[in-house]
């Protein structure tokens, strides 16, 4: 995850801005929001998942408006997203936007930040050829044998991919419902809810169905037995997929790179390389 | 066996020039050029351009233009400059023809560097003068800029001057004459230029930050709060710290400044005086102000930041280790203004309207690539830097 531009960068920007929203007074805050708000260079546009609507037009968690947004609170709400986006997906952070949850002058832009960001990659999945191919593996058989070698016609590397992107959005929406939740129509909720539910067929179809990954039973650091919950259990198993691949034949880079995973936002359920394999068994 | 090949003969020449193995590694390397990962381009194309010929390079050239890539020498300069910038050198041996390649390229680039110093308005005389917070920021920036720049060039001149030493001296008759004067130039030369031009700028940098002290102790005399005022706090703290340094380093008295007004022998004690003024006027103010600037000053990192690989999204893997290498970033040079995003006809500002929507392709390098081709996405490198064209759908 450090390699990746935009993490150690937010975050350092987050240390210091989330720091100053504690210290500075209402009306020190409204100059500096004045400032921010006065250059181009710190202009957000929003919205951006308007364009995905396409033909079926808009959902219930479809907003209006959008474009260029000005202020203080529109930067903090895109560091905050942007960084959470990536623990949730190259750390182990059970759940990483609420980690960093939003001050106190950001509250709607970041809701709204986070919103568009659901939308965005729920609707690019939805839109995806490729998603669609690998959802059509929702009812297929998995053999031994493509559990032993895998499926041959399933580039694993592609289909890693997706199940980060689906991993992605799931974190994403559970975000959502987590922060706006309360605030929704009844609509709104139960097309939030559908959106969860396909989600998670799909993240199961492609660890199940296409990767053909066994059930993880046990605990690799504590050595017992538990039960993971489907996102923290696709996430892990999509670091330990990384980590056979660097072992099949990669040099360090990968190692290092799954070791930096590890460290950051570390909850206990590390998966650094060394430690004794976990116990796997059939789905 | 290939259809149609009788077994046992020569390996088939393609029409292009190149054997299906040598222009398989030249598309691996515009590839991985078009996707921004130097690395590939070194490994994949370094080997060729060494044990190639003159017909050999010129097929070369011609499959890299068919896939859209820039020529050998550009590549490969880029390349090489690109690892070497974020403290990961490429272990691909450098060769005498790959030198004799990259050498133009790379003193094209230093004269790119000469016209930005001489078209810099921080190196015009007299020196601009600004009246505001804002004003001042602009010419310090061009200043910083400038700096930057001069920095990244004497580091290229010492990349010339190895590169130069790749070509054995007996080799040097046989090349045309303007090759071998650039391979016989003395690059040591040319970096004490760089550097006196370097230190020109630095004292101009420093003559500017000691008006714009001047006038932050002024605007922190008012009472009301405003935009120029909260500058004002931070920019002060910054100049009185970097003035009170760059007058105390040590210098030779044969070497005076070039800048009069830097030659005070008060100067230091007046600074000082200033900066104790300031502090009292601005008093929890300055806190507060370092830590918005500094935070904003991150934020357009992570906002504008482009690493070396996957087109500009990932850092080296020296990252992981270097707390340098997870510094460097390539940067706009000019305050960038953003684009709505999808724009057709528009290079998008920032690069990546979220990065959230693209690294998830990242993990193995065929990733990136199906995930790229998946979302239309055509990268194209540019001299100064990167344009990315995207249908996120």
């Amino acid at each position: 995850v450090t390699r990746l531009v935009g993490y150690s960068e937010y975050r350092e920007a987050l240390a210091r801005l989330d720091a100053l929203v504690a210290l500075a007074t209402d009306e020190e805050l409204r100059v500096m929001d004045a400032l921010v708000a006065a250059r181009d260079e710190y202009t957000v546009y929003t919205n951006l998942s308007r364009r995905l609507e396409g033909e079926r037009g808009p959902t219930p968690l479809s907003e209006a408006g959008g474009g260029p947004m000005r202020g203080l609170g529109w930067v903090l709400g895109t560091a905050r997203i942007e960084l959470a986006a990536m623990a949730a997906v190259y750390a182990q952070a059970d759940d990483p936007f609420a980690l960093l949850p939003p001050t106190r002058i950001e509250l709607p832009m970041y809701g709204e930040l986070l919103l568009d960001g659901a939308r965005m990659h729920y609707l690019a999945l939805q839109n995806d050829p490729a998603a669609h191919r690998y959802a059509e593996y929702r009812t297929a058989q998995v053999s031994w044998d493509n559990v032993e070698r895998g499926r041959p016609e399933i580039d694993p590397a592609h289909a890693l991919a997706y199940g980060r992107r689906v991993l992605l959005t799931q974190a994403f929406l559970a975000a959502v419902e987590e922060h706006l939740g309360q605030q929704f129509a009844e609509a709104q909720r139960a097309e939030l809810t559908s959106w969860q539910s396909h989600a998670e067929e799909l993240q199961q179809t492609l660890l199940y169905k296409v990767l053909c990954q066994k059930r993880v039973e046990r605990d690799i650091v504590t050595e017992t037995t538990r039960t993971w919950d489907t996102l923290g259990g696709a996430r892990s198993c999509y670091l330990r997929f990384a980590g056979q691949e660097v072992q099949a034949g990669r040099a360090q880079e990968g190692t290092k790179r799954q070791r930096e995973s590890t460290e950051v936002f570390s909850s206990g359920r590390t998966l650094a390389p060394g430690v004794a394999k976990p116990t796997l068994a059939p789905e | 066996l290939v259809p149609g090949v009788a077994w046992g003969a020569a390996p088939s020449v393609e029409p292009l020039g190149l054997n299906p193995k040598e222009l398989a590694s030249v598309e691996a390397a515009a590839a991985g050029w078009h996707r921004g990962d130097p690395a590939v381009v070194i490994e994949r194309l370094a080997p060729l351009v060494a044990r190639g010929d003159a017909d050999r390079l010129e097929a070369i050239e011609r499959c890299l233009a068919a896939n859209a890539a820039p020529h050998a020498g550009q590549l490969l300069a880029g390349a090489r400059q690109s690892l070497a910038l974020h403290g990961e050198p490429s272990r691909t041996k450098l060769s005498a023809r790959e030198a004799v390649l990259v050498l133009p390229e790379l003193e094209r680039q230093l004269q790119i560097v000469w016209q930005a110093v001489d078209a810099s308005r921080v190196r015009a005389d007299p020196l601009p003068d600004a009246d505001s917070m804002a004003e001042f920021e602009r010419l310090l920036w061009d200043a910083h800029v400038l700096e930057n720049r001069l920095a990244s060039a004497q580091e290229l001149a010492a990349a010339m001057a190895r590169f130069a030493r790749a070509v054995p001296r007996s080799q040097l008759d046989k090349l045309p004459e303007a090759e071998r004067a650039i391979v016989a130039c003395d690059y040591s030369a040319a970096r004490a230029k760089l550097q006196a031009a370097a230190d020109d700028v630095e004292q101009r940098e420093i003559e500017l930050r000691i008006r714009r002290l001047g006038l932050a102790e002024s605007l922190l005399g008012a009472t009301e709060l405003t935009p120029e005022k909260l500058l004002a706090a931070c920019a002060w703290h910054v100049d009185a710290a970097l003035i009170a340094e760059f007058l105390a380093r040590p210098r030779p008295r044969e070497t005076p400044y070039a800048r009069p007004e830097l030659g005070d022998p008060q100067l230091a004690a007046s600074i000082e005086a200033q900066a104790d003024r300031c502090r009292e006027k601005a008093g929890d103010l300055t806190a507060k102000a370092q830590l918005l600037v500094d935070g904003l000053h991150w934020w357009l990192r992570g906002r504008y930041g482009a690493g070396p690989e996957v087109g500009g999204l990932l850092k080296t893997a020296a990252a992981l280790d270097s707390a340098e290498a997870r510094f460097s970033l390539f940067m706009p040079a000019a305050p960038p203004r953003p684009v709505e995003p999808g724009l057709r006809g528009e290079a998008p500002v920032p690069h990546y309207d979220r990065r959230h929507h693209y690294w998830w392709t990242w993990g193995e390098q065929q990733v990136v690539r199906g995930g790229f081709e998946t979302l239309h996405t055509e990268i194209h490198r540019t001299e100064t830097s990167w344009t990315v064209e995207t249908q996120f759908y």
